[in-house]
């Protein structure tokens, strides 16, 4: 933001109406507590020891949207919705990738199903965090790198990988 | 938390909880939650969704705190991606059912009276909220995020800018407009008769 601000030319009578409107809406429609509560408590879930794996595509993603017709296919009504498809990445520091988590998720009844895969494969063990849920839970992924979690509650998420001899990884938090 | 800091100590704040301390997380929430949720509002989120991104902004906040050590960049930052969250979520239509409160600024004021106005909202907040629910959208949303930057006396521009994709220059002279417009309706009453007051 380079951008000179204009300066504000309020007039007497702007700073009171402004105080009753902020006085209004936080009278009538403040974040709520809870939401705000979750907010603090979310500070004991930054991952300290893991590397971040950014989301580089999201195959819902406003840049992502299909400019074609299957786009249209998969959004009409009663058809087959097409998963979403989502994929983070470490990349070291001369560009290359270092590890790939691609996962598809799924809504089954109101809860949502990854299905994932490594690169490179090989086992490993994948922790889900959520806001939503206090506890965290570990699935493993077999030799070939896939892994599929159950039962995953609607909003932010975040996957740790963990491997013998390196360093974890953990996916950027994500809306699901 | 009652007293609001200056800015100056935005930088500080951001350095504290890098360095673990939860109270100053704790601080920067406080401070940024009415403003955050504002933007999820003015997107039309219900209160699900609206919750959702809420929570998703602040968990990407942690995740870039190490860059976000400077309070206009902060405020930026939080603007631009509470939005961009707020428009994947509506796009994905994730909760398709309806949502059982329509967005604060949609409801709009019925012939006798507002049936969906809060109910304990006073008779004094009531008059601006129905002018205000008479102005157009984009008076809607500067206003509605504008005026809560008002708490610490120095209205985050960067955040309101990019939370609404607006040219940071043309905020203050919008939102004049739009103050001077809901002053008008206030003062002639929403179907333009003159009141005594």
């Amino acid at each position: 933001m380079t951008e000179p601000i204009e300066p504000d030319e309020l007039s007497p009578e702007d700073g009171p109406l402004l105080a009753r409107l902020e006085a209004m809406f936080s009278e009538a429609d403040p974040a709520p507590a809870e939401a705000v509560a979750l907010a603090k408590a979310s500070f004991i879930l930054r991952s300290l020891d893991a590397e971040l794996a950014a989301l580089v595509e999201d195959s819902e993603s406003e840049s992502a949207e299909p400019a074609g017709s299957r786009a249209m296919a998969v959004r009409g009504p009663g058809a087959a919705p097409q998963p979403r498809q989502l994929t983070f990445q470490v990349v070291d520091e001369r560009g290359h990738d270092e590890v790939v988590i691609a996962v598809q998720v799924e809504a089954v009844g109101a809860r949502r199903r990854l299905t994932g895969h490594l690169a490179p494969q090989g086992p490993a063990t994948i922790e889900v965090r959520q806001t939503a849920s206090a506890q965290a839970r570990s699935v493993d992924a077999d030799g070939r790198g896939l892994f599929i979690i159950d039962d995953v509650l609607p909003g932010p998420m975040s996957l740790t990988l963990r491997r013998a001899g390196s360093p974890a990884v953990a996916t950027q938090w994500t809306l699901v | 938390m009652s007293d609001s800091e200056p800015a100056d100590d935005m930088a500080l704040l951001v350095g504290k909880a890098l360095g673990g301390d939860h109270a100053a997380w704790n601080r920067i929430v406080d401070r940024y939650s009415g403003r955050v949720w504002a933007i999820c509002r003015v997107h039309n989120l219900g209160q699900a969704d609206a919750a959702d991104v809420f929570q998703q902004t602040w968990l990407r906040a942690l995740e870039n705190l190490a860059a976000l050590r400077d309070p206009d960049r902060f405020g930026a930052w939080l603007g631009t991606t509470c939005r961009n969250e707020a428009r994947a979520t509506l796009r994905r239509g994730r909760r398709t059912q309806p949502v059982d409160d329509t967005w604060l600024l949609d409801r709009e004021a019925g012939p006798d009276g507002d049936p969906e106005r809060p109910v304990l909202m006073a008779a004094r907040d009531s008059e601006l909220w129905g002018a205000f629910s008479q102005l157009g959208t984009r008076c809607q949303q500067v206003l509605r995020v504008l005026v809560v930057d008002a708490e610490d006396r120095r209205p985050s521009y960067e955040l309101a800018a990019t939370a609404l994709d607006m040219p940071i220059g043309s905020l203050g002279p919008t939102r004049k407009r739009c103050l001077n417009q809901l002053r008008r309706f206030l003062t002639e009453g929403i179907d333009g008769e003159t009141r005594e007051s």
